[in-house]
């Protein structure tokens, strides 16, 4: 048994007593939809302690959401998408906390972070058009109290989200070999 | 046009199947001997830096030091085995070059070599080629596959030389135990025999077995060849790199070939290799992966009727009975193909006592286990 922390919010860090929760995560991350029969399987175990265990993560907030990588640009529909830099000025005592949480709660912001370098934080936006990915831009964020400046990057292309490849790898293997 | 010998060596039965599977649309396969793991990137980058260096040119015949090197440390480390990297250790094209070498090395026209079954298909070609004769020593389910002392006996000849033993085994996955390999050993000895031990499976190991290297027990050290290589534990398959490693006589005799017919192993391939030694733990997280796949697929065949399988303990291959099906394992595989759109190999492919089996592969995504086994379930449905 090895004792591993976790980082609950940004002070509280709680401890998961079981490499098994580590093992589950790793499986779920790679394919949200495993069937609990199929860790059970892979993990020496049953469907029972699988689902308990799922639970368990998901109560104590390791297991945020189960979701689906999609390429969107397959289907015809049209997304604006913007890599944004953005310069804030902190807020005494909360930081950047505040501003990050209100640009998080804006469902076209899919990634928000703190970072070191000239801005403070880079945002990501996926936009339906131009127009509302510029509507964001000038009438919701630039004009933040906080904000003091913004850097927009119009992403041209995409080949790579989330960890998952968006484009068909052609490297393949032989199908069979002895 | 070709030589006679040439000539009588038949092509692998199951050349035809192969091409129909690769023409074949919509299939699923679990017909893959090799690992679904792109070679780690450190590996890949050493390869990159070494072509950029100009590392492009002959390395010695017997390979690169350095490597050798390396190679002695991890042998001693792993396997116990005490071998002088300047003239017992010879790094070869793949195992596959080793072996052939290997064989050449000792063979006389006419001299036997006991090749356990079900097994790997290019030891017997090899043997052939070098004018010897293969002698077949079936092992059996019952026994998870793992060859008895008593049918190595009973098949040893005044012209028996040597006993070609791989452990963990392709197709089967059986892991021979250390008592296994000890009493194999004494009957080596007893009868002046000499292993060639194929390890390149040594890694990929699950439950609570043990790899044992027969080249490191009382007695061996003068009798093994010891046969490994890079591609299965580092996902280095197209790099075709392997080495040798016995005491200076064979090593010696088997570079004399080496240096007429190879020259040396591919430099860029060498340099690569360096790194592997480097990042020993990326083997557990794969081996991990294995494992896991493994019993995916060992507990869904055995759901299916008519098939059932043993839990193999090493490789990537199970190895599931087919016999109640009372179709032959070639008739098998074809029809799975075709009418089931699921690749497998024919246990028959591996010797004849691999007949009634199929090999199937987990080193494919969890993915394609499963609809594998759909496939193969909704298979033997319209099979009856």
């Amino acid at each position: 048994m090895r004792n591993w922390p976790i980082k609950r919010s940004y002070f509280e860090v709680i401890d998961m007593k079981e490499d098994m929760d580590m093992e589950i995560l790793k499986i779920l991350e790679d394919d949200a939809r495993i069937s609990l029969m199929d860790i059970a399987t892979m993990l020496k175990t049953d469907e029972k302690t699988i689902e308990n265990r799922i639970a368990e993560l998901k109560k104590i907030g390791v297991i945020r959401k189960f979701k689906t990588s999609i390429n969107w640009r397959k289907t015809g529909k049209h997304i604006a998408t913007a890599v944004i830099q953005v310069k804030v000025v902190p807020q005494e005592r909360s930081g950047f906390e505040r501003i990050c949480k209100e640009i998080s709660k804006d469902s076209r912001v899919k990634d928000v972070f703190v970072a070191t370098g000239e801005y403070d934080l880079i945002i990501r936006v996926e936009a339906s058009n131009i127009d509302d990915l510029s509507k964001f831009v000038t009438e919701k964020l630039a004009p933040k109290k906080e904000v003091v400046g913004t850097y927009t990057h119009i992403v041209l292309e995409e080949y790579k989200r989330d960890g998952v490849l968006s484009f068909d790898d052609k490297a393949e293997r032989l199908r069979v070999s002895l | 046009m070709i030589s006679n010998r040439v000539k009588e060596i038949p092509f692998s039965g199951i050349r035809k199947f192969f091409e129909l599977v690769q023409k074949s649309k919509d299939i699923v396969s679990l017909g893959v001997g090799e690992p679904d793991f792109p070679t780690p990137e450190p590996l890949k980058d050493a390869g990159v830096r070494a072509i950029e260096n100009d590392f492009t040119s002959y390395t010695s015949n017997y390979g690169l030091l350095e490597l050798r090197e390396r190679i002695a440390e991890k042998l001693k480390k792993k396997n116990s085995i005490d071998r002088n990297p300047e003239t017992e250790i010879l790094i070869t094209t793949g195992v596959s070059e080793a072996l052939d070498i290997a064989i050449r090395a000792i063979l006389n026209p006419g001299d036997e070599i006991l090749i356990p079954e079900p097994s790997y298909v290019s030891y017997k070609p090899c043997v052939w080629f070098a004018h010897g004769n293969p002698v077949p020593v079936p092992s059996k389910e019952e026994n998870e596959f793992r060859v008895l002392t008593e049918d190595i006996k009973g098949r040893i000849t005044k012209k028996t030389r040597a006993i070609i033993l791989s452990s963990p085994n392709n197709p089967t996955g059986s892991v021979l135990r250390k008592k296994d390999l000890e009493e194999i050993s004494d009957i080596v000895i007893e009868n002046d025999l000499i292993v060639i031990s194929d390890e390149i499976y040594e890694e990929l190991i699950y439950d609570d077995e043990k790899h044992y290297s027969i080249g490191s027990f009382n007695g061996m050290t003068d009798r093994t060849i010891t046969l490994n290589g890079f591609s299965k534990a580092y996902a280095f398959t197209g790099w075709r790199l392997g080495y040798a490693a016995g005491n200076s006589e064979f090593i010696e005799s088997m570079m004399k070939i080496h240096q007429y017919t190879m020259l040396c192993a591919p430099s860029v391939s060498q340099h690569a290799a360096l790194e592997a030694f480097r990042y020993e733990n990326y083997v557990g997280d794969m081996v991990k992966e294995y494992d896991r796949r493994r019993r995916l697929l060992v507990k869904g065949l055995n759901e299916i009727p008519d098939i059932s399988c043993i839990m193999p303990k090493g490789a990537f291959y199970t190895f599931p009975n087919i016999k109640n099906t009372g179709i032959k394992s070639e008739k098998f595989a074809e029809r799975l193909l075709k009418e089931g759109g699921v690749a497998v190999v024919p246990g028959s492919t591996f010797g004849d006592c691999g007949e009634g089996y199929i090999r199937c592969s987990y080193s494919v995504s969890r993915e394609s286990i499963d609809e594998a086994l759909r496939r193969i379930e909704r298979f033997m449905e319209k099979l009856g």
